[in-house]
């Protein structure tokens, strides 16, 4: 069945730009990622005011996904059959030690549960999961590299098992303003699209 | 007298990261939950820990926070009468 996976739509987030199926899409002159990305949510209008409660790597994966899906023809798949798999190297660190710091001290112990909420990975594909009501197989890997092969291979168990009709996934990485998302949908039978194999997302990885 | 509503708004907007709102957004009398502010459970927690780290009220019971979280008006109420 894997043959006639196609990838219809892409989005890489790097370097404070976001570019949509090769072809950028937003750029902004803010270096640092908060402005940056609070610059992207305006620039989409959203209107979802749940985003600024998230920690950075939510925020990089709800806007990545977000314009990917935008750029995606669903047609009549249910919500039911769409799934997500992302993978990532820093996992949820960054947050993970906001939350350390709440609770360093014995004088100074406010653990904040909005905060705590965030030290799982797998929240990022949760928040893109219940801002679009995806409700198909939905999983997180934590890899050391952009691993292609593992996302590719496990994704189109998914589709050969028929548990999926359509699958966001990628690559969404943060840790110390050192960011990255690389997201795309896979579908089936999309003849104008790519093909959904381990050179094609390697490209998409690695393009400029 | 309003200055602590006015004070708690501003920690409220702090807290729960209300980034599209401002002091002036929040009546003082108005519900938190199920209005406007889009609050939900997790908010709930973190105004429990915003009293305990502000103004030093430790709410043992959760379940108070139904009555004291009702809007800013009740939660400083509820610090008026705990320092009183």
């Amino acid at each position: 069945m894997s043959e006639t996976l196609k990838i219809v739509s892409h989005s890489v987030i790097r370097n404070s730009s976001i570019s949509v199926n090769g072809k950028m899409d937003f750029t902004s002159g803010e270096k640092d990622f908060k402005p940056f990305i609070k610059g992207a949510f305006r620039h989409y209008d959203l209107k979802y005011p749940k985003f600024f409660k998230m920690d950075n790597l939510c925020k990089l994966a709800m806007i990545g996904a977000e314009v990917v899906i935008k750029h995606s023809d669903l047609g009549n798949i249910s919500k039911e059959r769409i799934g997500i798999v992302l993978l990532n190297r820093a996992s949820s660190l960054e947050t993970d030690r906001a939350h350390q710091k709440t609770i360093d001290s014995r004088e100074n112990y406010f653990p904040s549960p909005a905060l705590f909420v965030y030290t799982l990975a797998n929240i990022m594909a949760g928040e893109i999961a219940i801002k679009h009501k995806f409700q198909g197989e939905n999983m997180s890997f934590v890899s050391s590299d952009f691993d292609a092969e593992l996302t590719q291979n496990y994704v189109a168990n998914l589709f050969a098992t028929n548990k999926v009709e359509a699958c966001l996934c990628g690559w969404v990485d943060f840790d110390e303003e050192s960011y990255e998302s690389v997201q795309y949908l896979v579908g089936v039978n999309k003849s104008k699209n790519t093909i959904f194999d381990n050179q094609t997302i390697n490209e998409i990885y690695n393009a400029k | 007298m309003a200055e602590l509503e006015e004070q708690l708004k501003s920690q409220i907007i702090e807290s729960l990261n209300l980034e599209d709102i401002e002091i002036t957004d929040i009546e003082t009398d108005s519900a938190l939950f199920g209005g406007g502010l889009g609050l939900d459970s997790i908010d709930a927690l973190e105004l429990i820990v915003m009293l305990e780290k502000f103004h030093g009220i430790k709410i043992d019971d959760p379940s108070q926070g139904k009555d004291i979280f009702k809007s800013v008006q009740t939660i400083a109420d509820f610090i008026r009468a705990q320092k009183a």
